[in-house]
């Protein structure tokens, strides 16, 4: 609270009480008061009402003040009414009963907002794992049919449940404390997993895999890695270049950045540490570029905890 | 080896017992979820593929039920993939976990060694023309004499054998071959069957694999070896 803007709103008890201090002077005067005491009175009389001023200022400011700094460390700060002392003053009191309304209609609209949004995930999440049945189907029917047009429709199979994944994953990345559990996996078979999942795109598209020294038990959550590996390796293959290698190599002694990196090949590096920096990459960005830099560092969790 | 399916979906059902009548299971599905248990006690099968969302039951409430009678390996095959899913199946008794959509080689795989383990192993060896292929050793015997064989000509011939009488596709070859972590391309597998064909002469099988032109590879009949 500005001094200024404190004394511009008192200007209309400052001008009563200098006509008051006028009137009465006028009056002493006319009584036939010396000027000397006229002018003490008036004195005295100016005298109070700055010290009332000064102290009222005072104390609403260290009022005002405390309200702000309190108001200043609540991350919610529409709860800011549950938790300062009801004021004593009548027109606070309206702005207090106020606050405490708006603060009612805030949280029945967050409530709201949440309970939609809930529903929403869980809808999302339900329909994700209703379409993996008939997608479950279909790649049932390829694999008892298998022609070079069967092939072709199991790659698009693979396309079509990484985005449903994809979409899964990102529902529930924001709540990965329920999702994201640690626990000893061997690495072999999250990497092995993850590359049976996209063997038509990586066949279709002449990739030539190697997978070296991938015999580890780490700690990290399987579903989320292979899900993450999913996506480098359907990045990689966008990016190819003419002759394509994907080359899995991890290390034991890895900072969390360099272990995305060097997983794949160098070859690779080009293609995906732009995904993660989130620089460089073409204009469209799709789905993938939003949900992958935000797993990374889930990811680098998992390995820098159970590889350092 | 009897299997039972326990599956909503009647594509999957049907599609389920094509795949696995073709590995050589006899198959069974459900026909009615109000007598389930009574199905699977009257099929006696040796594995149930079990799946979560059944209607009008849980997948949780038949496996414990199975359990109260049978301890024959049940896997869990469902779209769920949350680690609760995971954990009730395995608290439940379930043996194992797989979700859709699954990939059929890993699910044939754990098929295999969850019915190694609970009936015992199967003969290591196959056969074909006096030929005998020793997974355990990776040696391919005939006549007395034996060769050595590396990962890749081990399933390459492993898959042969599996199919013989029958034309194998490259490509179903190649198939079988990533579905084993062996990821070798086209021209890898040229260099594989020519380096099979001089292990095979040397031991005398001159013309034990036959090239049929656009279509594949097939093991000889004798007559003709």
């Amino acid at each position: 609270m500005g001094a200024r803007q404190y004394l511009k709103n008192q200007l209309p008890v400052v001008l009563i009480h200098l006509l008051g201090m006028l009137a009465l002077a006028l009056f002493l005067i006319a009584s036939g008061n010396p000027v000397q005491m006229v002018l003490f009175i008036l004195a005295v009389w100016l005298l109070v009402l700055v010290v009332c001023l000064v102290c009222f200022y005072l104390s609403r400011k260290k009022h005002l003040d405390k309200l702000l700094s309190l108001a200043q460390q609540l991350e919610e700060r529409y709860l800011l009414p549950e938790i300062m002392q009801k004021p004593e003053r009548a027109d606070e009191q309206v702005f207090y009963q106020m606050m405490q309304m708006a603060e009612k209609s805030m949280l029945e609209q967050i409530g709201q907002i949440r309970r939609e949004q809930k529903e929403y995930k869980e809808y999302i999440e339900q329909w994700i794992h209703e379409v993996k049945t008939p997608i479950t189907a279909m790649k049932l029917i390829c694999e008892n049919n298998r022609s070079p047009f069967t092939r072709e429709l199991m790659a698009e199979l693979e396309s079509i449940n990484r985005f449903t994944q994809q979409a899964l994953y990102y529902a529930r990345s924001e709540q990965t404390e329920k999702d994201y559990s640690v626990r000893e996996i061997h690495l072999s078979d999250v990497v092995h997993g993850a590359i049976a999942d996209n063997k038509y795109l990586l066949r279709q598209n002449n990739v030539a895999v190697t997978v070296e020294n991938v015999e580890y038990s780490i700690y990290s959550d399987d579903k989320w890695l292979r899900f993450i590996l999913d996506q480098l390796i359907s990045n990689a293959v966008k990016y190819r270049t003419s002759q394509p290698l994907l080359h899995f190599l991890p290390s034991k002694k890895m900072t969390a950045l360099s272990c995305l990196s060097a997983i794949m090949a160098s070859a690779y590096q080009r293609v995906i540490c732009p995904v993660f920096s989130r620089k460089g990459l073409p204009d469209k960005t799709d789905g993938q570029s939003k949900v992958l830099p935000g797993l990374a560092c889930i990811f680098a969790g998992g390995f820098a905890t159970s590889w350092e | 080896m009897k299997i039972f399916i326990v599956e909503d979906d009647r594509t999957i059902q049907a599609q389920l017992k094509t795949l696995l009548s073709g590995n050589g299971y006899t198959v069974e599905t459900v026909s009615d979820f109000s007598n389930t248990i009574q199905q699977i006690k009257a099929f006696g099968p040796h594995l149930v593929l079990l799946d979560i969302k059944l209607p009008g039951v849980s997948g949780f409430e038949i496996c414990s039920q199975i359990r109260s009678f049978s301890d024959l390996p049940i896997i869990f095959v469902t779209s769920s993939n949350t680690d609760m899913d995971e954990l009730n199946s395995i608290m439940l008794g379930g043996d194992a976990f797989i979700t859709k959509p699954y990939n059929t080689a890993i699910l044939l795989a754990k098929i295999a060694s969850l019915l190694r383990r609970a009936y015992g192993g199967q003969s290591k060896a196959l056969t074909w023309n006096g030929a005998a292929l020793h997974l355990e050793s990776s040696l391919l015997a005939y006549n007395g004499q034996k060769v050595e064989l590396t990962k890749n000509e081990l399933k390459i011939l492993y898959y042969l054998f599996k199919h013989a009488g029958k034309i194998c596709p490259r490509s179903d070859i190649l198939d079988f071959l990533w579905d084993n972590q062996l990821y070798v391309d086209d021209n890898a597998l040229s260099v594989n069957m020519t380096r099979i064909r001089e292990k095979l002469t040397s031991i005398g099988l001159t013309g034990f694999i036959k090239t049929k032109h656009r279509q594949g590879y097939t093991l000889w009949v004798q007559d003709n070896i």
